[in-house]
């Protein structure tokens, strides 16, 4: 049994099986991205859809942070060509007026970061106005989303 | 890049979350009826791999509502409270006995966001009033989810541009009992600039604004040492040095005509100054028997033995005051050995002020409120600087 590995707002980390990783997200994007062969994968938790300069905290944009994801996870024996992707979160917590529809927006610079890489995208669950706790598996690439007051669905 | 990082500025800064928080005291406590004391420690800047400590459990399920400010400042005020604590403010709002509700319905919700409204319109008052701009929070929207999803896109606009989150975090005392609250005033990247800057302008005295932070990092230092004193978690909240006049003092310290253990501490050296710790009788006897690993209740009296334990956790809360105020004055000066007394309140303190007292019509000094383990301790500790102690310091800020 290996341990679960927490990662906070603008996190990046990658982690080998047993090990697991989850995190918590409104209307930032959590992205999983696995070598299930490796038994390798990493999540990063993105915050804006694009860097605007040089930063210190790579996690927070779209852009940066899909960059960096792939290369820790590289770095921890994935192959590129093995990986996939799985993203959750994106809700618009507080009514899209407020929130200036900025979960779509990360959703979108996402799936764009990810082709970019060709890194395919094979599955989604984004918007709603529901906070979401994921958690990624990758012994099985398995990725576990939560809503509150909601039975879990497996991504 | 960090939206403020400059120490003397965060200090200056903190005044404003400070003025905000006394504000909303008030309004909360019409709102409950009974004493409520909110307390901030200012601003601080958080680097994103530390926001989840500062933010609490990512996961825990809480009640938030969030208000956005809008005027010639702007930016987000979120109050946030784990559920169960939601309910049980909702039985004491509904005048319920505790334990009454069970779930957040809306009426439950509704409650908490006029709550929240109340709290984000007073520290705004305070804001604003002190600042002398016109900002106003808009309407209230709440929301019941996990803890990180409900802070998350009231981060989001100083993450575009700060590698750092400048917020202002704050406490809640409601009848001597902490409340588990989180009260985030996060400004804009565009008025934390504005704010800095008045901040920086002549009507906020830097004289005001070192001593705080002198006595904010005295409580942090004696944070650590009681904490390992006691094997609990001892947190020390002090609002910085206040300037008292010699005839509202007594409303400042209780109640002057209660007995109380105390022990006097002379501070000599490189920087003269008094300081006093004190306790009720109760509340130093409870103090003995936690000491001692003994069941509560054991000490009848304050003995030789229990009162050499009051002395030696004042001579730890002391050493650590006057630590962190030489090493900034850099002299060196050391607290004596603590002289107990046990007597009224307003008779043990009044001794300490005289120096004080000979030159000035008001005293300064530091207040300071001690929780271990989330309960509030009924403890006072007071420093005094000497007029001649006074006058290095306003030197050193010069």
């Amino acid at each position: 049994m290996g341990i679960t590995h927490k990662l906070g707002i603008a996190g990046i980390n990658a982690i080998k099986r047993p090990d697991q990783i989850r995190t918590v997200l409104g209307s930032c994007i959590g992205i999983a991205v696995v070598d299930i062969d490796a038994g390798v994968g990493g999540m990063a938790h993105i915050m804006l859809p694009a860097a605007t300069g040089p930063t210190e905290s790579p996690g927070k944009f779209a852009d940066t942070g899909v960059d960096a994801l792939l290369e820790r996870v590289l770095a921890a024996g994935a192959r590129q060509n093995r990986l996939t992707a799985k993203i959750a979160g994106g809700a618009a917590m507080f009514g899209d007026g407020a929130d200036s529809g900025i979960g779509s927006r990360n959703a979108q610079a996402v799936k764009e970061r990810l082709e970019k890489h060709k890194i395919q995208l094979v599955a989604s669950e984004v918007g709603g106005n529901k906070g979401r706790r994921m958690c990624l598996n990758p012994e099985t690439g398995e990725v576990e989303v939560q809503k509150i007051g909601q039975e879990a669905t497996i991504l | 890049m960090t939206l403020v990082s400059d120490a003397p500025v965060l200090n200056a800064l903190g005044k404003v979350a400070v003025h905000g928080a006394a504000e909303a005291s008030t309004a909360l406590s019409k709102w409950f009826g009974r004493g409520v004391r909110v307390t901030s420690d200012g601003f601080e800047s958080v680097p994103f791999e530390s926001l989840n400590a500062a933010i609490g459990e990512p996961e825990r399920i809480v009640v938030a509502v969030r208000m956005p400010i809008d005027g010639e400042i702007t930016g987000d005020i979120l109050l946030t409270m784990p559920e169960e604590v939601a309910m049980t403010l909702c039985d004491l709002l509904m005048q319920q006995p505790p334990g009454t509700t069970t779930s957040i319905g809306e009426m439950e919700l509704s409650c908490i966001q006029e709550t929240g409204n109340i709290v984000g319109s007073a520290m705004m008052n305070g804001l604003v009033g002190w600042l002398g701009v016109t900002a106003a929070p808009g309407p209230p929207v709440v929301l019941h989810d996990m803890a990180c999803a409900t802070v998350e896109p009231t981060l989001v606009e100083q993450a575009s541009v700060s590698d750092e989150i400048l917020l202002a975090r704050t406490d809640f005392l409601m009848d001597k009992l902490w409340l588990e609250w989180g009260l985030f005033l996060l400004p804009s990247p565009k008025s934390s600039a504005l704010i800095a800057k008045r901040c920086e302008s002549d009507q906020f005295e830097r004289f005001e604004s070192v001593i705080n932070s002198v006595a904010a990092s005295g409580a942090m230092n004696a944070s650590q040492a009681l904490s390992k004193w006691f094997g609990a978690s001892v947190r020390l909240r002090t609002d910085g040095f206040v300037d008292v006049p010699l005839d509202e003092l007594e409303s400042m310290l209780g109640n002057p005509e209660e007995p109380v253990a105390a022990l006097r501490m002379n501070v000599t050296g490189g920087f003269l100054a008094e300081s006093l710790l004190a306790f009720a009788e109760p509340v130093a006897l409870s103090l003995i028997d936690l000491l001692m690993g003994q069941p509560m209740g054991t000490s009848k009296q304050l003995d030789d033995a229990g009162r050499s334990c009051l002395q030696e956790t004042a001579n730890i809360v002391s050493s650590s005051y006057v630590n962190s105020l030489c090493s900034w004055l850099g002299v060196s000066a050391t607290p004596q050995a603590p002289q107990y007394q046990f007597d009224l309140a307003a008779a043990v303190v009044a001794p300490i002020l005289l120096e004080q007292a000979k030159v000035s019509d008001s005293v300064l000094f530091t207040r300071t409120d001690f929780l271990m383990d989330g309960h509030w301790l009924d403890w006072i500790f007071l420093l005094v600087p000497s007029p001649q102690a006074m006058d290095q310091i306003r030197k050193m800020c010069e």
